[in-house]
């Protein structure tokens, strides 16, 4: 996020944070404007917004993001498994935070919900080629969220990150009885 | 400002106008996007794949953040000589962040690759070409057409209906790709279609597609016209 050791921000700056403040209560008006040595503060700031915009707009079903009250850089999203999956009818939240070099870098992707997958560790991180060296700075929350849910359907099972979920994956009556046992919907 | 939530009943019915204001995806003006930074491409540039970007974002890809060549959208392989820029009606824009990235110097935008001026659609470039041989066959579409929109001209009009016959004999030559056409030309077949040995193949084709409101009949009827006066003036 945008330091705190510079404060003679120009006007500009300020009201382009204004206009961030167009979506739900973002960080922009409550922290120090961005210094200058980080005026890519200020694109990372546009492209969040509108994608946020674009997302509100598309209305896809099963995928959908926000960020948190007075962080823009962190959002939570949320998934759904897929129609005739072992995941269907199962919901998982996900935290994304955005480094300062957005879209260059990718963001770091999470799952707050517990995940039975064999490409989900316990601790919740995703092993995703595009969250990682594949990734493009032509993707964004909309293509990670669509990307996350299809690896749900389709995983990786020749480098897990869940030995047992892979082991498990064959058999996927038996999977399906795990995930539903396993399975702590996030109030 | 953090607005409460309040006031959403009142805030909702403005969503439109202020995504309008803010992101022109739902406009016209998604298809000049950057493709990294979801804005307005600033001197904007533009890969063989077909994909813009603002050259600011590429060269930050490119160079900085990513260790291939490849288009962000579509992978495709980047060849910084083959970008083109894209130049706008306006001012010439200098994106600002390319000056205050710290640390990175951001070189100027690649130049456009400008080709040849294109010949002047007159006799002049018959005259010129006539006396270089293969250059004959770029100025000799022109010539007819400006025989056929005036009596007077005719008689320049005449003297390529001589040389068509020798023409004919260079068609197979290699100077003929190199030398008369640059661009990839329409191919010979439809051209020969028109019959008789009056038949010129691609540069005639193409010397046509500059004349906008030239019918296909029309060269038709000036080579029966010329061919008439060739065998009058015989
Ligand atoms: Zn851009
Ligand atoms: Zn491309």
């Amino acid at each position: 996020m945008a330091t705190m050791n510079n404060q003679d921000s120009n006007n500009n700056n300020n009201n382009n944070n204004r206009q961030v403040t167009a979506g739900p209560p973002m960080n922009a008006s409550k922290q120090p404007l961005p210094t200058p040595k980080t005026v890519d503060t200020q694109s990372v700031l546009k492209r969040l917004q509108s994608e946020l915009m674009a997302l509100m707009m598309s209305g896809d079903s099963g995928i959908s993001a926000f960020p948190e009250e007075d962080n823009i850089f962190c959002w939570k999203g949320t998934i759904s498994g897929s129609k005739d999956t072992v995941f269907e009818g199962t919901e998982y939240k996900l935290s994304l935070s955005f480094p300062n070099d957005y879209p260059f870098k990718p963001p770091k992707v999470k799952f707050e919900t517990g995940c039975f997958h064999p490409n989900v560790d316990v601790f919740g991180n995703i092993c995703l080629d595009i969250l990682q060296d594949k990734w493009s700075s032509a993707y964004d929350v909309r293509t990670i969220l669509i990307s996350i849910q299809s690896l749900l359907g389709e995983p990786n099972t020749s480098s897990p990150l869940n030995t047992q979920a892979a082991a498990l994956w064959g058999n996927q009556e038996e999977y399906r009885k795990m995930v539903e046992k396993l399975y702590k919907p996030v109030a | 400002m953090p607005a409460g939530f309040g006031e959403v009943p009142s805030r909702s019915p403005q969503r439109p106008s202020c995504s309008s204001d803010n992101n022109p995806n739902n406009g016209d003006a998604g298809n000049f996007e950057c493709n990294i930074c979801f804005d307005l491409a600033q001197d904007p540039i533009v890969t063989l794949c077909g994909h813009l970007f603002c050259w600011p974002c590429l060269y930050k890809w490119l160079h900085i953040h990513s260790h291939s060549q490849e288009c962000p959208v579509c992978k495709a392989l980047i060849e910084e000589e083959k970008l083109v820029p894209l130049y706008g009606r306006g001012k010439n824009s200098t994106d600002p962040r390319s000056k205050s990235v710290p640390g990175v110097e951001i070189p100027n935008r690649p130049a456009g690759q400008r080709p040849e001026t294109a010949p002047p659609p007159d006799r002049n470039a018959f005259a010129q070409h006539g006396q270089h041989g293969f250059g004959l066959m770029g100025g000799f579409g022109p010539a007819m057409t400006a025989s056929f929109g005036n009596f007077t001209l005719s008689f320049g009009g005449l003297i390529p209906s001589f040389f068509n016959v020798q023409m004919h004999a260079f068609t197979g030559h290699p100077m003929y790709g190199n030398g008369a056409a640059p661009a990839p030309a329409p191919a010979p077949a439809p051209g020969f279609s028109y019959g008789g040995h009056h038949a010129h193949g691609a540069p005639q084709q193409r010397a046509h597609q500059h004349e906008t409101g030239f019918s296909a009949a029309s060269p038709l009827l000036i080579i029966g016209l010329l061919f008439l006066w060739a065998l009058i003036w015989n």
